[in-house]
């Protein structure tokens, strides 16, 4: 089983991000996002396994001590690969590195093959708009989507979760969510 | 005249950038970046001339710069609109926002029009491969470059590095004026304070309090002469549980301090309290680091039980600093600073030696 921790978001990013998912899917491509049922988010930390008990122990008192994140994204971006990952490209702070650095020495102590894509130093923030799709329909779907005036800007990080993520259709098995810090 | 600043790349990165620009221009994609006049490059900073003499200044001052640093290729970007551009993204990692945040710090004072993009928070770094793109340009420019079905983008490596900083002045396109800036800060020493240094730490407490918020006088505030700063660093040098560490550069100035008070009575004598400062052309190249763990090794040696620090609450990249280091936030302070007249929290921090 593959899990981990991200970020959500408000509620007009949640939607306009949604969106993007459904434009995607209109435009006959397949949109991958929308079949996993998972809600728009962004990976701070993937793993095979987590010990719930010892993150329900040191993660409440870390997130009540960072406030949400501006959010808001200057550019798509192209894992690119045999299948490819689209995304949309958060702007990047040091305070957002430093919180998502933090979070790893505090969590990686109760995973279980913790991915080393994620890793502090290594990690790139993205939220992912598609993903396994084709370098044929990469190129229609950036197409698509740099057509657009402008990409979600003025959100808001305000949510950090720790879920499953089974990768069928059955969404994501949330095992602990809790609102960002009101410091 | 316009100016800017950026970091060039490693020879091999550089051929295999220059080679798509190629590539994008004999596909009838794009020209535009094969008649530029700079070669690959990240952006650090662009926008008009204010005042040459400042910047001149501010860059040899800059010549701190670590480099160089290593970047991962990892992936291609878009910025969307009807001129689309299709650039190289390196990860962003906070060795690279830090260095450009300083010379954004340092060079804007002397520049107008400098857009927002390049605001320290705000800024996407980038190696452009194309610009002025519309939407078919921009999926040709990604089919060009995901030919194969590789991580890399053949023919830039994905493991490169960012090799030095120029900083150029422009007239209609021409470069007037470059200059290279070095990589001095990995030769930054780490040592304990002597009365000898009395002026040079008079001076770096004085710049540090300029620079940030985070220290506890206002500028200007302290008013120690050299005399009394050589009998208080004397002072701190005798007595047996404290110390205060600082790191000096090649030209013998200072640039940063830890310093480490233990107790003055004997139940006490085993705490430690700690302050740290560094200069901000020095900050996040692991100089803070460094100054931590010299002091942690030296309370180690004489049996200090607990090293505690306070920072204030929004000060995250002090806070991840400390955590990093292993200290634990015990509680939080309140209103205990004023600061521009707001009352401020301070968390208070503090690591227990084993």
């Amino acid at each position: 089983m593959t899990c981990g921790a991200a970020f959500k978001f408000d509620a007009e990013t949640d939607n306009a991000i949604r969106g993007l998912w459904q434009a995607i899917e209109d435009a006959g491509l397949p949109s991958e996002l929308l079949k996993l049922k998972y809600p728009p988010h962004l990976s701070l930390m993937l793993c095979e396994d987590i010990d719930m008990e010892g993150v329900r122990r040191v993660l409440p008192d870390y997130i009540a001590h960072h406030p949400p994140f501006p959010l808001s994204f200057p550019a798509l971006g192209v894992f690119p690969g045999e299948v490819g990952v689209i995304y949309l490209a958060p702007y990047v702070s040091r305070e957002l590195l430093d919180f998502h650095a933090g979070l790893w020495d505090l969590l990686e102590p109760f995973t279980t093959l913790p991915s080393p894509l994620y890793r502090p130093g290594v990690w790139v923030p993205h939220v992912t708009l598609d993903l396994d799709i084709s370098r044929e329909q990469t190129g229609a779907i950036v197409d698509l989507l740099s057509h657009l005036d402008s990409l979600p800007h003025g959100g808001l990080a305000n949510a950090l979760f720790v879920a499953d993520f089974p990768g069928d259709d059955t969404g994501v098995h949330e095992l602990y969510v809790s609102a960002m810090g009101d410091c | 005249m316009t100016c800017g600043a950026a970091l060039i790349l490693d020879a091999a990165a550089e051929a295999g950038i220059r080679a798509v620009w190629q590539a994008a221009a004999q596909a009838g994609i794009s020209s535009y970046m094969l008649e530029q006049a700079m070669p690959p490059h990240v952006t650090l900073i662009g926008g008009e001339t204010l005042d040459m003499a400042g910047l001149r200044e501010a860059l040899r001052r800059l010549a701190a710069v670590t480099l160089p640093l290593a970047v991962d290729f990892h992936s291609l970007g878009v910025f969307p609109g009807a001129e689309g551009v299709v650039f190289l993204a390196p990860n962003p990692t906070r060795a690279l926002l830090d260095l450009q945040a300083g010379v954004w710090q340092a060079l804007s004072p002397f520049m107008t029009g400098v857009p927002d993009i390049y605001r320290p928070g705000l800024w996407t770094p980038h190696v452009t491969l194309g610009l002025g793109l519309a939407s078919g340009q921009v999926s040709a420019m990604i089919n060009l470059l995901s030919r194969r079905p590789s991580l890399s983008f053949n023919p830039v490596p994905r493991a490169a590095r960012l090799t030095g900083v120029v900083f150029g002045e422009f007239d209609h396109g021409a470069l007037m004026e470059r200059v290279m800036l070095g990589a001095l800060a990995s030769q930054v020493i780490i040592r304990p304070v002597t009365t000898a240094d009395a002026r040079a730490y008079n001076r770096l407490v004085e710049g540090l309090d300029n620079e940030t918020q985070f220290m506890i006088a206002e500028p200007g505030e302290r008013k120690l002469t050299t005399w009394d700063q050589r009998k208080r660093l004397d002072a701190v040098l005798k007595t047996d549980n404290q110390m205060i560490f600082v790191a000096e550069n090649p030209a013998g100035e200072l640039v940063g301090l830890l310093g480490a008070m233990g107790g003055i009575y004997w139940r006490n004598h085993d705490t430690v309290h700690l302050f740290i400062g560094i200069l901000q052309a020095y900050s996040g190249q692991g100089l803070g680091t460094r100054l931590f763990e010299t002091a942690e090794s030296w309370a180690r040696s004489w049996g200090a039980h607990r090293l505690e620090l306070t920072v204030l609450a929004d000060n995250l990249r002090g806070l991840g600093l400390y955590q990093k280091m292993g200290f634990v936030i015990e509680g939080r302070l309140r209103g205990v600073m004023k600061i521009d007249g707001v009352y401020r929290d301070e968390f208070m921090m503090s690591k227990l030696l084993e």
